[in-house]
């Protein structure tokens, strides 16, 4: 018998828009000692699955409809709130995404880990403080943390402080609900590596929601795919990556960027997951499905149609509607290809690899220091965020920075754009240095360097129309006539980056966060820039949003001869997109050369770090 | 921790500095000496013989520079002088006048702690049932009814009417508390509204944190989420809004202590008022002053203490 | 000739005021803020209270003479333009109140007079003007005064910021009461007395606001990208950062209000309120703590002052709070 058997559970959510329903009919089964991951893009409905387990929906909002959730034979959803509670934490225990806030910042670590065993009479006294200390050294975390308080320790410490907080009372089943979306790869790899290991040594199940295929992949026994509120398909982690079936995981996988992809567009998966307030009538991914049919738009898919060796929802492998056959074999969602360029490795490195050519950005012993405390009555001290740092882009070419957060990639990218003052150091575009350029010189600079940012709800402003912040740049630097000139000149840029000319009287919150994305694009391309710096453009949007915005980016770098520094941390991206590669760490650049050369024989150890700390889909 | 005091004393001297000119430029520049003369002379048109001889007697004959250097000095160094209307040297009215007014201040300031912290407390863990919903009516329109309405009305009925309490006046000794009833009772009402709802805005901000989440998932009850998780952190914008009330309590002292014939400072401020008396309004003004930013001080560190994220360096 | 000035002034902000309001409705923010708004029935109450507020403000401000040497008399003025009775008579009562032989009343009155025979529902509209004039115009010195420094002190930094906070921290360490009662005690007793004096106190929590506020948007990027396009410092503080701050701005001015028209009341009680001539509540409530030590009591004075006040800052309470809610969701949980 399975220890967590979930039975059509149904979750709904009283919003100002109408009735939510993130949870609308999940089944699965997890044994004692197995990985069960949920993967899916956000807003399908995978979080509130997981908190429904444990019935910490929120209130008084939202409310568990219907369904079972058999644990070791005993129906949870039978229970009240204070006859689930001795199970919360000690049976069946949590650990969330956000380790900045999910600890009680005013209690110590030594202070909330024996919480957990007093509140379940587990342990008291010296024997909770002995258990607590066993736990935080079984995660690594040193026996000093106790009398710390969560602000005094990094992120990756946090998370390991929760992980020790949840299986201090040895839980049977843990639920990570994206235990790792907030770290950076390295920390993610050693927090992915120690939940496994506990694991094997307690025989507990685990429940591993995330979106990132390469951590399902490598840990997960079994995978669940869920889209908006249902799960689509599932089946062992094996069988999923060898034979996807349901369109939805195909696109997911094919829109992964990598190497072998590397000069071709990726695989979209075009618009966004519905809201929850208004799930689709008959099969839910119709409207971004590419094997959509007839049938599609009128009929539910069966769970389990008859022809799929595993559960796939979808119309395909059910002979009732799909009287083709197209199914016989698993579809293979091709990437189709643009451009001329036939050989992916050598294609941007031919058009611009001439002898000579002079660089279009050089940067030069770049350095900046940081006041890291100073007020009128101490003296400063300070920081080096940027120590050093040496590059040059040639025109038409891609650099990627990449590194840690907090290694100083976006303080270059804003001291090259003019946003910071550098400590030392020169930057030169065109050969000329930036900062020596005064008055209108300098504004003229705004025209040829352009920048992107990571956090497509922060970098537009929410109280101006798409059309008011087109017109204004274009306005300020005086390009076109005003009037009918820049109107048409506004919806020519939105349809370059793919949107329609409707998109101009709309507000930002109108927009999905990579049609944001989209719009931020257009606004830096609107002063026909030759450089531009992409601060983690992709970051904050989904796998299957980022392979449009990556193949928008590829097509315009071609057709407006564009030159990009790519700020990120995803060397996935980084392999797929850059031409070549600069590795910071504390600031200084560690390593720096061609990107196939660096990433097929890394030099420094950092960067085998780095590379080997990335999760890959096997498939 | 002593250096982060002497450092937060030392910058309040600049700030003192400011509020002797701010006082300078009102009480000399705005108004000159002349026409304080005049307003407290009582001869309808007083002649240019007896203003000048009033400016000799109150010290305010000197050329404007002068004037400026002595107001300064004797600011800094607290003294103020004598009362422009009865001579009074002004520090022994205020060493007379301090110990009625800690009293009714301090007893309004811990009532009126105690009692909004309890209603946010009960309005916080019914939050969402008709518990809460009363409560937060009941703050709303307490927060719309005027101080001194509340005081009027609360004098006429519980003195007057239900002759529970002297209606007022003073005695110093263990009786004092018997005058101080009416009084603080009234102050801790006329804050209790806009408090409650306050402080119970800062624990529901709290208990949509995440760490509360987390705590749910550990199988923390209810009422140990409130009390211990949530209150912990509440007790951070708690602390600071007090700060903030230190003002308001000095409003209350004042028209609490001139209506129920408290001997306090407020009371004094009031009858300066009335007499024109520039000088002990002056005073007032600094020690005040001093009074808020001793306040601001203490606040800071017992900030400090409830927030392990601050360290006092 | 001053006629028409004084008249035209009310009627300009009152277009202006309309004008406003439908330009922002255009808004989407703002358009759908108004939308919440109207699903919430007490939030529509309190703005038709107020509004019924402002009616009888306006009305009190629409004057004008009959003749060279007359006062100019107001619209309501002019409603209740009937003699005045000798001395206190209680509500609808039809002869005077306490005198050993009460005389009869030329009519009836709907709470009664005043001691110095005065209609006290006449009285009582005749303190809205003065209480919409104290909320409004120290509103209209504080706010642009507060816009203005916050925003510069938060966007520039340094310098300008150090200037405007040790300007603020030295105001803000005198305690307001203490500084107000400073300030009118030298600037005598009076309406645009007092709004100054209010407008200096209440302008340093604005000021402080939106010197916050303009921080954390300075470092968002959406102005760091419109500095990347070379937009100049001061578009972007009037067209990004403005709209930004405005409805935390409108909240905090909302809320404001009530507490200004309280302070009056207090102030009146000190003798530092509008002078003795002008209708106000406060100076209404003031006279009334003598009758009621009176016996029998006199007490319609009181409870019409302090009602009208009580419903108008309980509405602009109310207000405040729905408009909060419409604005952000977020910050209702
Ligand atoms: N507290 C909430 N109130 C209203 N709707 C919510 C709430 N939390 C989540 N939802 C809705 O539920 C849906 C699924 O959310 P979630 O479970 O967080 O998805 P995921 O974890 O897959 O990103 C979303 O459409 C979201 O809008
Ligand atoms: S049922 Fe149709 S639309 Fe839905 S996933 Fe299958 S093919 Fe696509
Ligand atoms: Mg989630």
């Amino acid at each position: 018998m399975a220890l967590l058997k979930v039975e059509n559970l149904r979750t709904t959510i009283r919003t100002r828009n109408g009735l939510s329903r993130p949870v609308d009919g999940v089944s699965f089964e997890v044994e004692a000692g197995q990985t069960l991951a949920i993967v899916g893009e956000s807003g399908c409905g995978k979080s509130m699955t997981a908190l429904s387990l444990l019935q910490l929906v929120p209130e008084p909002a939202g409310r568990i409809q219907s369904g079972h959730v058999w644990f070791e034979g005993r129906d949870l959803l039978g229970l009240t709130w204070e006859e689930m509670r001795p199970l919360r934490g000690r049976d069946m225990a949590m650990i969330f995404q956000e380790p900045m806030t999910s600890l009680n910042p005013t209690l110590t670590v030594g202070q909330q880990i024996i919480e957990s065993m007093t509140v379940h009479r587990t342990a008291r006294g010296k024997e909770a403080h002995r258990r607590a200390l066993e736990s935080l050294e079984r995660v690594g975390v040193r026996a000093t943390a106790m009398k710390q308080y969560p602000h005094e320790l990094s992120g990756g410490m946090r998370q390991r402080v929760m992980i020790a907080m949840a299986l201090v009372n040895r839980p049977k089943f843990l639920i990570a609900d994206e235990p790792t979306t907030a770290l950076d790869v390295t920390v993610q790899a050693q927090i992915l590596s120690l939940i496994s290991e506990l694991q094997k040594e307690t025989g507990m199940a685990v429940l591993l929601i995330t979106h990132d295929l390469g951590v399902v992949s490598e840990v997960a026994d079994k995978v669940a795919v869920m889209y908006a509120g249902q799960i689509v398909e599932s089946a062992s982690a094996r069988e999923l990556f060898a034979k996807p079936l349901h369109p939805y995981t195909q696109a997911l996988l094919a829109s992964l960027p990598s190497r072998s992809r590397r000069g071709r567009d990726l695989a979209t998966l075009e618009g966004r997951v519905p809201e929850a307030t208004a799930w689709p009538a008959a099969c839910r991914f119709e409207q971004r499905c590419l094997h959509r049919f007839a049938a599609c738009a009128l009929h539910a898919p069966k769970e389990a149609p008859p022809e799929a060796s595993h559960p796939a929802r979808c119309h395909l492998y059910d002979p009732q509607f799909n009287t083709t056959k197209v199914a016989a074999q698993p579809l293979v969602t091709r990437p189709s290809r643009i451009g001329t360029n036939t050989d992916g490795d050598s294609g941007s490195a031919a058009q611009t690899g001439q002898q000579g050519s002079r660089a279009l950005v050089e940067v030069r012993g770049l350095t900046k220091d940081f006041p890291v405390r100073g007020s009128i009555l101490t003296r400063a001290q300070y920081q080096r965020a940027v120590d050093d740092v040496n590059f040059s882009i040639p025109r038409g070419r891609t650099l990627a920075l990449v590194g840690e957060s907090g290694s100083g990639k976006s303080t270059v990218g804003l001291m090259i754009l003019d946003l910071l003052d550098p400590t030392g150091g020169e930057i030169l575009l065109d050969g000329r240095p930036v900062s020596a350029r005064r008055g209108p010189d300098r504004f003229a600079l705004r025209r040829q360097m352009q920048i992107v940012f990571q956090d497509p709800y922060a970098s537009l402003n929410a109280r101006m129309t798409v059309r008011e912040m087109l017109h204004e740049a274009l306005g300020v630097h005086s390009i076109g006539t005003k009037g009918e000139d820049r109107e048409n000149r506004a919806g020519a840029l939105l349809e370059d980056v793919g949107l329609s000319r409707s998109a101009l009287d709309r507000y930002p919150h109108q927009f999905s966060g990579g049609q944001r994305q989209r719009i931020a694009i257009a606004r830096a391309l609107s002063v026909n820039p030759k450089f531009i710096v992409l601060d983690e453009p992709t970051s904050a949007l989904d796998v299957s949003v980022q392979s449009q915005i990556l193949n928008l980016l590829r097509r315009l770098q071609q057709e407006h001869d564009l030159t990009y520094l790519f700020i990120t941390h995803n060397l996935g991206v980084v392999d797929y997109f850059a031409d070549e590669v600069a590795v910071m760490q504390r600031g200084k650049i560690v390593e720096y050369g061609e990107a196939n050369t660096l990433f097929d024989a890394p030099q420094q150890d950092y960067t085998r770090n780095l590379l080997s700390a990335v999760p890959t889909v096997v498939q | 921790m002593l250096r982060y005091l002497l450092r937060r004393v030392l910058y309040a001297v600049p700030v003192l500095l400011g509020v002797s000119l701010a006082t300078f430029i009102l009480f000399y520049g705005i108004f000159p000496p002349e026409q304080i003369a005049r307003r407290n002379l009582s001869a309808k048109n007083p002649t240019s013989q007896q203003i000048q001889e009033w400016l000799v007697a109150h010290d305010y004959n000197h050329p404007l520079p002068q004037q400026f250097k002595k107001h300064m000095t004797e600011l800094m160094l607290l003294r103020f002088g004598r009362s422009d209307s009865t001579g009074e040297e002004i520090w022994t009215r205020i060493k007379t006048g301090a110990g009625p007014s800690t009293i009714i201040a301090g007893l309004v300031f811990t009532a009126s702690l105690a009692t909004r912290l309890f209603f946010a407390l009960w309005s916080a863990y019914f939050r969402a049932t008709y518990v809460d919903t009363w409560i937060t009516l009941v703050s709303v329109f307490l927060m719309s009814v005027v101080y001194i309405v509340l005081v009027i009305a609360g004098q006429y009925l519980m003195g007057k009417v239900l002759r529970l309490f002297p209606l007022a006046g003073y005695q110093s000794g263990w009786t004092a508390f018997r005058f101080a009833v009416l009084p603080v009772i009234i102050g801790v009402i006329s804050g209790l509204g806009g408090g409650t709802r306050l402080f119970r805005t800062f624990m529901l901000e709290e208990m949509n944190q995440d760490y509360v989440r987390t705590a749910r998932a550990k199988g923390v009850p209810e009422s140990r989420i409130l009390f211990v998780h949530v209150l912990k952190n509440a007790a951070i914008p708690i602390i600071t809004s007090t700060v903030l009330a230190i003002p308001a309590l000095m409003l209350g002292s004042l028209v609490l202590e001139s209506f129920f014939g408290i001997p306090g400072l407020g009371s004094y401020t009031v009858d300066a008022i009335n007499a024109q008396d520039f000088a002990v309004v002056r005073a007032m003004v600094f020690l005040g002053t001093l009074l808020y930013i001793a306040g601001a001080i203490l606040t800071d560190v017992c900030y400090a203490l409830a927030d392990p994220r601050i360290r006092l360096e | 000739m001053l006629d028409w000035l004084s008249n035209l002034f009310p009627v300009l902000v009152v277009v202006v005021g309309f004008w406003s309001v439908r330009r922002a409705l255009r808004q989407p923010l703002w358009a759908e803020a108004w939308r919440r708004l109207k699903a919430n029935r007490l939030a529509l109450i309190a703005l038709s209270v107020i509004g019924v507020y402002a009616l009888v403000g306006f009305c009190d401000s629409i004057a004008w003479r009959n003749d060279k040497n007359a006062n100019s008399l107001s619209l309501i003025d002019r409603a209740f333009s009937r003699p005045a009775e000798p001395t206190y008579s209680a509500p609808l009562a039809n002869k005077t109140f306490g005198e050993p032989t009460p005389r009869a009343l030329q009519g009836r009155h709907l709470l009664g007079t005043d001691g110095t025979g005065q209609d006290v529902v006449y009285l009582t509209l005749k303190g809205c003007r003065t209480a919409l004039i104290i909320g409004g115009f120290t509103l209209l010195i504080a706010t642009p005064l507060a816009l203005l420094l916050g925003m510069l002190a938060g966007y520039f930094g340094k310098r300008v910021d150090d200037a405007v906070q040790y300007t603020y921290t030295v105001l803000d360490s005198i305690p307001n009461i203490l500084l107000l009662i400073a300030m009118l005690l030298v600037l005598g007793r009076g309406l645009p007395q007092l709004c100054v004096a209010l407008g200096i106190t209440s302008w340093v929590g604005l000021c402080r606001l939106a010197r916050g506020e303009t921080l954390k948007h300075r470092e968002r990027e959406y102005v760091r990208a419109a500095r990347a396009l070379g937009i100049s410092h001061g578009r972007i503080l009037m067209h990004h950062i403005l709209p930004n701050l405005l409805p935390i701005i409108v909240i905090s001015v909302t809320l404001g209000f009530s507490g200004l028209v309280l302070s009056e009341a207090i102030l009146s009680y000190l003798q530092l309120g509008v002078a003795a001539g002008t209708g106000s509540w406060g100076n209404m409530i003031d006279a009334s703590r003598l009758e009621l030590a009176r016996d029998p009591v006199i007490w319609w004075n009181l409870a019409a002052a302090s009602a009208a006040l009580f419903i108008l800052v309980l509405a602009f309470n109310l207000f405040g709070d729905a408009l909060r809610d419409a604005i952000d969701p977020r910050l209702n949980s």
